[in-house]
């Protein structure tokens, strides 16, 4: 039995790859849906063609939102990871015994 | 013929060309050539990104874009953010704590 054998088995690991997922899955399908909503209602619709200061209409700033989503979205996912790191060192010192390892 | 756009254009390729062949001359090994010897930090790794994205993409590319066709111009651009992010989320997330920082290796 191979060491990816032992880890895939261990409970801390199987918490740490649920808690990923639990974050991620969501984060990605809402990621590109907010993407692919733009150009959708921009073709199909005109549900953006509002007009908010001068020449600026809806659009821009929903496009402008995109970068926004960015920066929010990678200061979730930094305060996430620094968590999952936790568990990562703890899955790993479960497999190998107690010992530290590299 | 635009002398001044030829001269400049020889004279960045010249520059370009120089410096290349200074930095291939401290190249010990594979991984100096692809990794740079695992010698960059974080932070300038994501500034010569931005460089690249700012004066390619940024400067050039998209406000071209939209002095051309006006919003639609701006298409070219929203997508940068949302891959940066997929890429954060589905790419590097499972090879964080590997101990391997890049695919090259």
């Amino acid at each position: 039995m191979n060491v990816y054998s032992e880890v895939v088995e261990a409970m801390a690991f199987k918490e740490l790859v649920s808690r990923k997922r639990a974050f991620l899955v969501p984060t990605v399908i809402f990621v590109l849906l907010f993407f692919l909503m733009l150009p959708i209602l921009s073709i199909f619709t005109d549900v953006l063609d509002g007009k908010v200061v001068g020449a600026v209409s809806c659009a821009y700033l929903y496009a402008f939102a995109q970068f926004i989503l960015a920066w929010v979205v990678t200061f979730l996912y930094w305060r996430k990871a620094n968590l999952w790191d936790e568990l990562a060192r703890e899955a790993r010192e479960e497999v190998s015994g107690g010992e530290a390892s590299a | 013929m635009n002398v001044t756009a030829t001269v400049f254009f020889a004279a960045i390729v010249a520059v370009t060309l120089v410096i290349t062949y200074w930095a291939s001359k401290r190249n010990k090994s594979t991984s100096d050539h692809y990794v740079a010897g695992k010698g960059i930090k974080g932070w300038q790794n994501g500034l010569a990104i931005t460089g690249d994205f700012v004066s390619m993409g940024g400067f050039l590319g998209i406000t071209g874009a939209i002095a051309l066709q006006g919003f639609n111009g701006f298409y070219l651009s929203y997508g940068i953010p949302i891959a940066f992010l997929l890429v954060l989320l589905v790419v590097a997330e499972p090879m964080r704590n590997l101990g391997k920082y890049t695919v090259g290796m």
